[in-house]
């Protein structure tokens, strides 16, 4: 064999396993995010300039919305789940601070997803944690507007504004309670999960995905149960707050998912 | 002279052996326990205890920096001699000269309670902190507030230096600090804890007070902590005020506040959650024929006879008064470990 015939196999054949290799190396984890679009109904949420109808033809004008989302779960279409790891998995999104509403997963195992599920609040067991496990948005202390000190526990979802322009005409809705420590107190963690439009989507290192939700205010009272809001303008927790709960686990939906 | 040497020296072994008995509960050596208590509650992996914690959690809980206007201090409303209630102040007397809702409890023992306030709305005693720091009618300060004044005082940076092993001061090592003070607090050495241990007798009357406590308190007021921690409505007259249940929000729980302990419960008046009593006689008396059933949770001991309540005669009230008393932990209450100088 001549010299120059020898190289052309050695590389043919360099090329032949590199290729090889290519192809059987399976598709390494990917970024994804999840940006959160407050709404209000079909309008863009648009904090103390706008007024909104409720289902109960209700005149609102928000001022304050914030809420916690954590322990992210995405599913493929197997059924089997990629968990995010609870270090990074507590998110505090506030309408008044746009890079709260866009949160990002790094990691996240290619496959072919169909939905993510969360939690909307604070779990129990981090809830109930030692203050030295609760950093970040978790911080009772540089969070204390979403941290209720006299019952221990994260405000989940805390909307605030008014109905009317005259005077004393404001809406505070407050909802917390994770179930209690050694005694049971009310429980309104509230889990959903939101389905992707056009599933299966591919994750993975060349499919980098940006999930974009609507996240809808109006839905904190409306739903099962339309709150009147001049009627029941202030709920901090109480008798009222799991009606708020049922309502406000259905403000999420996913709109569209676009390649990053 | 050298007899009088060793008698001086057998007299100073003595008191060293007095002191040491003194120095029950044994908190300069760690966290201990007293043997005939249950398992402590507090969360000692967390916030391992030091006495370095413990001087540091002092200067803090007598420190009126904590509130907005630097008048108002955690021992303002919670007074040594007084057992760390507040003596004479029906509720909390806070900054502004404004009032809150309900009567500053007693402060001891904290380790083994479970959750803290007359509602129990906290489960954490390191989460407990902030509240009278940012009650508007407390104290009326924030925590981050707090930390920069901390910041400002060499003497701090010092001592959580010696306490923390750096002089970096975080709402962490603040809370953790004054928990160690607080649960530092043990009352274990009343004239009933020397009976337990078989060093004094009771006297008959105190003894008839014994028994009778036992037949007609323990059952709330129970073991060596005298509590079971739950709570009841005990028939007091109602207000606006719902209790537990404006933590829990469960109808059951309406009017029903935590059942205190009665240690040294001489020395902590006024009584109840919101202080109406000033004295044990009106507290026994509301159990004998005060107690109003017009709420559909008041506590079902209180409904075993046909008036609602606890029958006592005069004679049984002084004697359960002399029982009470014995309660009284003057150790406890003169502790140069807990005090502000």
């Amino acid at each position: 064999m001549k010299k120059s015939n020898l190289f052309i196999l050695s590389i043919a054949i360099i090329s032949f396993i590199a290729s090889c290799k290519k192809e059987s190396t399976p598709e390494g984890p990917g970024d994804v995010a999840i940006g959160f679009d407050n709404r209000a109904g079909s309008a863009d949420l648009e904090l103390n300039t706008t007024w909104y109808k409720n289902a109960n033809n209700d005149s609102m004008n928000f001022s304050l919305f914030k809420y916690y989302v954590s322990n992210f779960i995405f599913t493929k279409e197997d059924g089997s789940k990629y968990i995010v790891p609870k270090e990074s998995s507590y998110f505090l999104i506030d309408e008044a601070d746009d890079a709260s509403q866009e949160i990002e997963f790094s990691d996240v195992p290619a496959g072919k997803y169909v939905s993510v599920t969360f939690t909307i609040g604070v779990d129990s067991l981090k809830s109930t944690a030692p203050q030295s496990e609760r950093t970040g948005v978790l911080d009772v202390t540089t969070h204390a507007d979403m941290y209720w000190v006299w019952n221990s526990g994260y405000i989940f979802v805390k909307t605030e504004g008014t109905f009317s322009q005259a005077a004393g005409s404001d809406f505070m809705y407050h909802v917390g309670g994770f179930g209690g420590y050694s005694s049971p107190t009310q429980n309104n963690l509230k889990t959903v999960t939101l389905t992707f439009p056009g599933a299966p989507v591919s994750f993975g290192s060349n499919n980098h995905k940006h999930i974009h939700t609507f996240v809808d205010a109006l839905k904190v009272v409306n739903g099962t149960t339309n709150i009147s809001v001049p009627t029941t303008p202030m709920v901090m927790g109480g008798p009222d707050a799991p009606k708020i709960a049922d309502n406000y686990k259905n403000m999420f939906v996913v709109d569209h998912i676009e390649a990053e | 002279m050298l007899k009088k040497i060793y008698y001086i020296a057998l007299v100073v072994f003595f008191i060293q052996c007095t002191k040491k008995e003194d120095a029950q509960p044994n908190i300069d050596n760690g966290f201990v326990a007293p043997t005939n208590f249950p398992a402590v509650r507090y969360n000692l992996t967390e916030n391992p205890y030091s006495n370095e914690k413990r001087e540091l959690g002092r200067k803090l809980f007598y420190d009126a920096r904590l509130s907005r206007d630097n008048t108002v201090s955690c021992g303002s409303c919670h007074q040594q001699v007084s057992s760390f209630a507040h003596a004479g102040h029906r509720v909390s007397h806070g900054i502004d000269n404004k009032l809150g809702t309900r009567n500053s409890p007693a402060l001891f023992n904290l380790a083994w309670q479970p959750l803290f306030f007359w509602d129990g709305g906290v489960g954490d005693l390191d989460l407990f902190h902030i509240n009278p720091i940012q009650n508007p009618v407390e104290m009326d300060e924030t925590i981050p507030t707090v930390i920069d004044k901390l910041k400002t005082d060499n003497n701090y940076l010092a001592l959580f230096n010696k306490a923390f092993g750096t002089s970096e001061i975080t709402a962490i090592r603040f809370n953790q600090a004054l928990s160690a003070f607080l649960i530092s607090i043990v009352s274990n050495q009343s004239k009933y804890d020397e009976y337990l241990a078989g060093k004094t007798t009771l006297t008959s009357t105190e003894q008839a007070g014994l028994d009778l406590f036992n037949q007609k308190c323990a059952s709330c007021h129970s073991g060596i902590l005298f509590t079971d921690f739950s709570f009841r409505n005990n028939g007091l007259p109602t207000t606006s005020d719902l209790g537990r249940f404006r933590v829990s929000v469960i109808t059951t729980d309406s009017f029903k506040f935590k059942v205190p302990s009665l240690r040294n419960i001489e020395k902590s008046s006024p009584y109840m959650h919101d202080g109406r009593f000033n004295t044990l006689d009106e507290v026994l008396n509301h159990y004998s024929n005060g107690v109003v059933n017009t709420t559909t949770t008041l506590d079902s001991i209180l409904l075993r006879n046909s008036t609602p309540g606890i029958p006592l005669t005069t004679d049984e009230k002084s004697k359960i008064i002399s029982f009470l008393k014995m309660l009284t932990d003057n150790k406890f209450l003169n502790d140069s470990r807990f005090s502000e100088f």
